[in-house]
């Protein structure tokens, strides 16, 4: 029996490494740091903005400076955006720092493995964060109160109260707020084959009518990555010397070790994200929003149709189906049921994989309608001239709403209803407990 | 083993009371074990089942079901943690607080008896889901435990009551270190109120953590009595980030306060926030304090954002302009712009986006003013503004700015026009471009005019290119041409050819084609076209081709591809570039053939390989045939690129030839990783591709996988060869080797099996030398050099699925063949052009049928020295044949040839037809699938009585309250319990006396039961009898009581227990009943041997009430428990 066996197993427990003792030993030393980083700054070649005009005041020609929290694979590919440089990183795993630095070739380049010391450098413009999700609205709240602007890859957050928690922080603070995915502005938008650009051009002349539902599958060219799927019954393992497993996890719920949790798999765990549908979610979900002009709105109900899903570890699901009050539907179709499907479906006409319409000559039609308001898509100009960006933390707060109404459910294994106006479940309190989850002491949010 | 669940919903259904006798009688043991089957559910019924069981738990049941959790890492707790999990979720429902009152109880009752921390710790959060009230006084005591004070902590917070407030409260003047951090953090996640001066006892540690922690629980609690040790905290940290966020906490304070109705002392606070944060290193505090102030004094805040408005920081300017938004109006709008002219550029530019984003038509006059701005970003902002606030009229404005502007507003203009929604708007800019005389301005007009497709400028257009105009402007109009050409258009577009330069020429093509393909006759625009190029001198012709290659259709592509073979290198090199950009898949012949040619220019090759990947993704053709289209492309391709280009097109064409295409590449040095995605992307999107050559293909790509994605990527491998079935699946006949596999024919299948061995043996030896000097193994292909006989597989099929790959010789006279199904001739393979034989129907027909069709359904033919690909699929007597992804034959019954008075050979081998005449073979697959064999009974049986209940082919003799029972593709009778768990099936007739045979095949942790002499509803197992029917080694099992083991009367005899066949395989079993004499024999041995009366007269071994036993007559039964089980075989004897 299992129950018995449990004082043998209480040696075995790993301690939990207190995250009170590594902090205090953190802060003594960073007076020390701050010392440091003052006489590192000297040596830059560009010069921050706060040297040259108050903070807040760029001359149009320089480099912005940023520090990233997360160099594993994400944070690694985002060195070198254009118009910025990268001063600062920060990791939990030297593994991660190691390869980074190497990558950047550029010993200048200051290290950390807590990054509340980042978010403090004062030579640090942009803060870009890479990490797991459980720790974007923590990071990205923590930023705002520091005063900088903040660069955060999706999904925006993994729970609908901590995204409320960083619209707030941001607009008390004033800060610029990127959400890293583009389809809104920039590329072809996967299946579809050209920018959303056009998807919207089309949805804003009405040759489709009104409502419209939209169909994102494998037929219409979107890849739902159910490999993004977690264990049950991990194996305990021993945390690797190299990684701080207890900052890894900072607010996410104690869980004994375990490789396939953490780095490239973590995907697959509730407490730090959602698998495909977290991960590549939003993505595919925010164009959608954008087209659909509900951008300051959220669908009033989520079906879901899947199988059960565990405690620990996310699994897959067949269908997922949210509906705005407009009758406007977003279907996720997660095992291609519908073959042939249309992307978007109005009264008037349908829109295919390809950008094909059975509407004849669409693109000769739709030449002579407006192209849709341009929209603000250089983070540097952003930055420079404190516009909103493209994709900012108020229409991001909203897509990753949908993608987490779509996770609640998937958890819950039944449909919901929302309040667009609360932002609360209507007469679901399991479903509501997951909007705002506590987080494990001392985090905060 | 059976619970009274089905019997009990039905009950609910048809709202009877529920009695006492209808309790849920089953063991706690068993209860878990049923709703262990059903984890985890695949579908929304199953989880609702389940859940419904859960339903019935008592708090014992969810104790016990938790404590059988082992310690991570040591044993499988899946089941537990989704049905426990799940659960937690479900009893927070409307209408469930019953059962959630049990689900806590139970979660408690393990929670102390559990000693292992990290199963307490999945206790604890089931708690967090579900707890109330009453779990509170079983989560204190962990508080204070190192490893599990957050999990409580954060358990206690989010039940969140006044109970779990006063708890967390009681420990926390007691707690240090981390527990102390994680109840405070619990307290401010809950903003518990009376927490307050016990926090502030705390709040002014010198331990960080513990400070920052409690500076935020006081912030969020936001009592009076913690205003100045919070603004203190805020004002020694100079009102900035620091590592006690105390700075943060004091604003989220003063918002607490406002919500709390704490305006005097808030704004008091405020105020001298705001006054005390005037260093630019403070401006988000200032902010923040500006914001706070807001939400106070609303409107009389305005005059105060106003100023901030023009204030020189950006951050705190933007910020302010954010919090006026809110008392906008036609007053505000006003004052905020006025003498705009005067602040500094950039405060200017962002006003004016400001009063723009927020439609402050007000502010016109000035946006007007700014239009003349003397600094180029103030008049971008002007013109973006006028063009947001003014719509309608904005444009005629915009458009008379244009002349005396620089670029950049002229290209803000142009944006602006570009989005402008006024539906004169091609109007204006025609009439506009016909005044115009700055060239940029008529270059930008025309390039707007052709981005918004304006028909109407066409003449207008014409009218420059014709002018005098400057070769920018004409150069422009002419790009503008295909945008806004009309089908009336296209002889004046025509006629433009004749004097174009050459650099125009792309433009008018591009233009001549969009006017066809708007035009309503496209026929006679092609037409027209073609005849405007025969008419053309012959070095103007080649002009032509990209139009008609854009229009497309077999017309244009006729005339097209002729010239390809022009004496004219210009125009053949002309006329292949126009086929690589074709614009139907009609094209892909002409390109197979333009592939092979060797093109000599390199750059021609890859338009050309390009083109046929490009038609192949667009073409309206089966999968089958885009796979052969390919194939032949990559035989064509000369660089890896253009290799990898193929292999990665083939992809979508998800067939299995496709697949071992790829999978041949997986050991080329500079394919292999794009061959890898290839075979995974086809392999993993189709389970019915199996056996141990696709097994050994995704092993390959495992170990060839890299980048971050692979880990993920290789458990999906991993995963997807564990689910598939373990059959032979798709086995390649043919090497391409050498003749492995096959063999010589000796005579018919009917003269062959009259043979005795000595003679056939030896004229086996002279038929396989006769083979070898005909069939050969020559490139990977089987061939036929038109001498001998047929060929036969040593091997021989019954039903079967089979592809195979046939090419008839190009130059072949007369082109035979054919493919021989058991033995029996056949599928017809011939040259279309035959029409003396009547080969016009085309090849895949079953040619030697009288009484059947013998003709195909279509003709899809490749042409002679093409491949094609056969799919044949023959069941019993009927074939169907797919003829390069066409349906040709189908489902038709092939005659017996041989002797037609019989039927066809049940197995026979399988043969390829020789015709005389030169015939190449590939890829020949055969997948054997497996026959539905119906049962006869054994002599023996028949003799003394017995009768089929069921043979494999029907259910006439049962009846069914479920559709979870039916006959399986192998003539299995089989519970899948898709939906729902199962239910019951019974004999329509009764049977009192008698020997009951039949064989089960069990799958992992099965269970199901045989009901004897049971009425047609209630519980069998106690109404009537249960023989039970379990896969009682599987773990979950482990705890059962011997008289649940499988064979026993249940809950009444106990079997011998070990007799069971390994799960997968089939068991024999036979139950012998005569009136209290019991008798179960399984595979062989007897594991019942009893009386009912004697086993009962002290009462039943499981202490139930057991009325059946007293039955003397029934229905026999299938008692479904939500597993697959198999049955076959099943009889039944009277006695």
């Amino acid at each position: 029996m299992p129950s018995e066996k449990g004082d043998e197993n209480a040696g075995s427990i790993r301690p939990l490494k207190t995250n009170y003792s590594l902090m205090k030993e953190k802060n003594t030393s960073r007076r020390e740091f701050i010392k440091r980083a003052a006489i590192g700054a000297a040596a830059f070649s560009i010069v921050p903005r706060f040297v040259l005009g108050g903070q807040g005041y760029l001359a149009p020609s320089d480099h912005l400076t940023k520090g990233i929290i997360g160099v594993g694979g994400m944070g690694r590919g985002h060195f070198a955006y254009a118009g910025t440089k990268t001063v600062a990183i920060c990791d939990v795993d030297t593994r991660h720092l190691a390869l980074a630095m190497k990558q950047l070739s550029d010993n200048s380049v200051k290290q950390f493995s807590d990054f509340r010391e980042l978010i403090q450098l004062p030579e640090v413009d942009i803060v870009h964060i890479a990490t797991p999700p459980h720790w974007h609205g923590l990071m990205a709240a923590e930023t705002a109160r520091m005063g900088k602007d903040i660069w955060c890859e999706k999904p925006m957050t993994r729970t609908i109260g901590e995204g409320k928690r960083v619209v707030e922080a941001v607009k008390q603070h004033g800060n610029i707020f990127r959400l890293n995915t583009w389809f809104r502005f920039e590329d072809n938008f996967y299946g579809m084959n050209v920018p959303v650009k056009r998807i919207k051009k089309l949805v804003d002349s009405g040759m489709l009518g009104w409502p419209l539902k939209v169909t994102i599958s494998k037929h219409t060219g979107f890849d739902w990555k159910f490999y993004w799927v977690g264990h049950e019954n991990l194996p305990v393992e021993e945390v690797p010397k190299e990684l701080d497993y207890d900052m890894w996890l900072g607010p996410a719920p104690y869980k004994p070790y375990s490789t396939h949790r953490v780095h490239t798999t973590f995907r697959g765990y509730w407490d730090y994200d959602g698998g495909g549908l977290g991960d590549m979610g939003q993505h595919y979900i925010d164009p959608v929003q954008y087209f659909l002009n509900k951008d300051n709105e959220s669908p009033i109900s989520v079906e879901v149709d899947a199988p059960q899903q565990h405690s620990d570890a996310v699994g897959t699901w067949r269908r997922i189906t949210y509906t705005y009050a407009d009758g406007c539907q977003i279907v996720l179709d997660g095992e291609g049921r519908d073959v042939g499907m249309p992307y978007i479906e109005g009264p008037d006409g349908k829109l295919f994989r390809g950008f094909k319409s059975d509407i004849p000559d669409l693109e000769r039609k739709l030449a002579a309608f407006p192209d849709p308001e341009p929209q603000v898509t250089d983070f540097v100009d952003a930055v420079k001239t404190r516009k909103k960006f493209a994709l900012n933390e108020q229409n991001g707060y909203r897509s990753c709403t949908i993608v987490n109404m779509g996770l609640t459910a998937l958890r819950l294994g039944r449909s919901l209803k929302f309040d667009p106006q609360t932002q609360l479940f209507i007469d679901d309190e399991a479903a509501n407990r997951l909007i705002d989850q506590p987080m494990r002491g001392p985090w905060a949010l | 083993m059976k619970k009274l669940i089905y019997a009990l919903l039905a009950l609910f259904i048809q709202q009877f009371p529920i009695s006492a006798q209808q309790r849920d009688v089953r063991t706690t043991t068993t209860k878990i074990a049923d709703l262990l089957a059903l984890q985890p559910s695949e579908t929304t019924a199953r989880f609702r089942d389940a859940m419904a069981q859960m339903e019935r738990f008592t708090a014992a049941d969810i104790s016990a079901l938790l404590k059988q959790l082992s310690p991570p890492g040591e044993g499988d707790n899946a089941g537990i943690e989704y049905a426990a999990n799940s659960y937690s979720y479900h009893v927070l429902l409307p209408g469930k607080a019953t059962q959630r009152a049990t689900y806590i109880q139970g979660a408690i009752e393990a929670l102390n008896a559990i000693s292992n921390k990290d199963n307490k710790g999945f206790v604890i959060q089931l708690l967090q889901n579900a707890g109330d009230d009453s779990a509170v006084d079983a989560l204190s005591p962990y508080l204070t435990d190192e490893y599990l004070s957050e999990k409580a902590a954060r358990a206690l917070s989010r039940i969140g009551t006044e109970r779990a407030g006063a708890a967390l409260l009681q420990v926390l003047g007691g707690s240090t270190g981390v527990a102390a951090v994680n109840i405070t953090d619990a307290l401010g996640f809950m903003a518990y109120a009376p927490a307050e001066q016990a926090i502030l006892t705390k709040a002014n540690t010198t331990d960080t953590i513990l400070r920052r922690i409690s500076l935020y629980a006081l912030s969020q609690i936001g009592g009076a009595a913690s205003q100045s040790i919070l603004a203190d905290a805020a004002k020694s940290a100079r009102y900035v980030y620091d590592p006690t966020e105390a700075t943060a906490a004091y604003i989220n304070y003063l918002h607490k306060r406002i919500a709390n109705g704490e305006a005097v002392p808030a704004g008091k606070a405020a105020l001298k926030l705001f006054k005390e944060t005037d260093e630019d290193s403070q401006v988000h505090t200032h902010i923040a304090a500006l914001g706070l102030l807001t939400e106070l004094n609303k409107e009389k805040q305005v005059n105060v954002l106003l100023k901030a408005s023009r204030d020189g920081n950006p951050v705190y300017r933007n910020a302010a302009l954010g919090l006026l938004s809110p008392y906008l109006n036609g007053t505000v709008s006003t004052k905020l712009v006025k003498r705009l002219s005067k602040v500094d550029e950039q405060i200017q530019v962002d006003i004016l986006r400001y009063v723009a984003n927020h439609k402050q038509t007000e502010a016109l006059p000035e946006v007007q003013k700014a239009l003349s701005a003397s600094t180029p970003s103030v008049r971008i902002a002007a013109v973006n503004a006028l063009h947001q606030l003014d719509a309608e009229a904005a444009d005629e404005a915009l458009i008379v700015l244009l002349s005396g502007s620089d670029e950049q507003t002229r290209q803000a203009v142009k944006q602006a026009l570009l989005t402008s929604k006024n539906k004169q708007l091609a109007q204006l800019l025609t009439n506009a471009l016909t005044n115009e005389r700055n060239a940029d301005v008529q270059i930008l007009l025309i390039d707007v005019l052709g981005q918004r497709g304006a028909g109407e400028s066409m003449q207008t257009l014409l009218d420059i290119i014709g002018s005098d105009a400057s070769n920018e402007v004409k150069s422009a109009a002419f790009s503008a041409l295909p945008q806004v050409a009309r089908p009336g258009d296209l002889n004046k577009l025509l006629d433009l050819f004749v004097n174009a330069n050459n650099e125009y020429k792309g433009a008018i093509q591009a233009a001549a084609v969009s006017a066809v393909a708007l035009s309503d006759d496209r026929e006679a625009q092609t037409q027209l076209v073609i005849s405007r190029l025969r008419a053309a001198d012959a070095t103007r012709r080649l002009f032509f081709f990209p139009i008609l290659s854009g229009i497309g259709g077999k017309e244009a592509l006729q005339i097209v591809n002729e010239y390809t073979a022009d004496g004219n290198p210009e125009l053949r090199a002309a006329a292949t570039s126009a086929l690589a950009n074709w614009t139907g898949g009609e094209a892909l012949p002409q390109l197979i053939e333009l592939s092979r040619k060797k093109v000599t220019d390199s750059e021609q090759l890859d338009a050309v390989i390009n083109g046929l990947i490009r038609l192949v993704s667009i073409a309206d053709i089966p999968a089958d045939q885009k796979v052969l289209y390919l194939r032949d492309a990559f035989e064509a391709a000369e660089t890896v690129d253009q290799k990898k280009s193929v292999l990665r097109a083939l992809e979508a064409s998800k067939t299995y030839n496709a697949l071992m295409f790829a999978g041949k590449l997986l050991d080329d040095e500079q394919l292999k990783s794009t061959a890898a995605n290839t075979v995974m992307n086809i392999a993993l999107d189709n389970k019915n591709f199996y056996g141990a050559d696709v097994t050994r293909l995704l092993n390959r790509v495992i170990e060839l996988l890299s980048g971050s994605e692979s880990s993920y990527l290789r458990e999906a491998i991993q995963k997807h060869l564990n689910e598939l079935p373990k059959g032979p699946g798709y086995v390649s006949l043919f090497n391409g080797k050498d003749l492995e596999g096959w063999k010589g024919l000796v005579a018919d299948p009917i003269k062959r099996t009259a043979m005795d061995a000595k003679t056939l043996a030896e004229a086996q030896i002279k038929a396989d030398e006769i083979m070898r000097g005909g069939w050969s193994a020559q490139n990977g292909e089987l061939q036929f050099n038109g001498h001998g006989d047929n060929i036969a597989t040593v091997k021989q099929y019954g039903d079967f699925e089979m592809l195979v790959d046939w090419k008839l010789a190009k130059e072949g006279k007369d082109g035979d063949a054919g493919i021989y199904l058991r033995g029996t001739p056949q599928v017809q393979i011939w040259d279309t052009s035959r029409v003396e034989v009547g080969a016009q129907v085309g090849s895949g027909g079953l040619y030697n049928n009288q009484v059947h069709e013998s003709k195909p359904l279509k003709v899809a033919d490749n042409p002679l020295g093409e491949w094609n690909t056969f799919r044949i699929r023959m069941i019993g007597d009927r074939v169907t044949v797919y003829l390069n992804g066409e349906l040709v034959t189908d489902s038709v019954v092939l005659e017996n040839y041989w002797d037609r008075s019989l039927p066809i050979f049940p197995r026979e081998q399988i043969e390829l037809q020789a015709h005389g005449t030169h015939v190449s073979y590939r890829d020949i697959y055969i997948r054997e699938l497996p026959r539905k064999e119906v049962f006869t009974l054994p002599e023996e049986e028949k003799r003394e009585g017995f009768k089929v209940l069921f043979d494999g082919t029907n259910m006439d003799a049962w009846i069914s309250n479920t559709d979870a029972y039916g006959i399986s593709d192998e003539g299995t009778l089989a519970v899948v319990p898709a939906e729902g768990s199962g239910g019951n099936l019974y004999t329509k007739e009764e049977f009192s006396d008698f020997v009951y045979r039949f064989e089960f095949r069990l799958t992992p942790g099965a269970n199901n039961g045989i009901g004897i002499r049971a009425p047609l509803d209630g519980d069998a197992a106690y109404v009537g009898m249960e023989i039970q029917v379990l896969d009682d080694g599987a773990e979950m099992y482990k705890d059962i009581e011997e008289y649940q083991h499988h064979g026993s009367v249940y809950g009444v005899i106990p079997a011998k227990q070990g007799y069971l066949k390994p799960v997968g395989e089939w068991n024999e079993e036979e139950i012998y009943i005569k009136g209290n004499k019991i008798r179960v024999t399984l595979n062989g041995t007897v594991i019942v041997d009893g009386d009912l009366a004697e086993a009962s007269k002290n009462g039943t071994l499981d202490h139930k009430q057991h009325p059946g036993l007293a039955r003397t007559s029934g229905h026999i039964a299938f008692l479904g428990h939500g597993s697959e089980v198999h049955f076959r075989n099943i009889r039944v004897k009277r006695l």
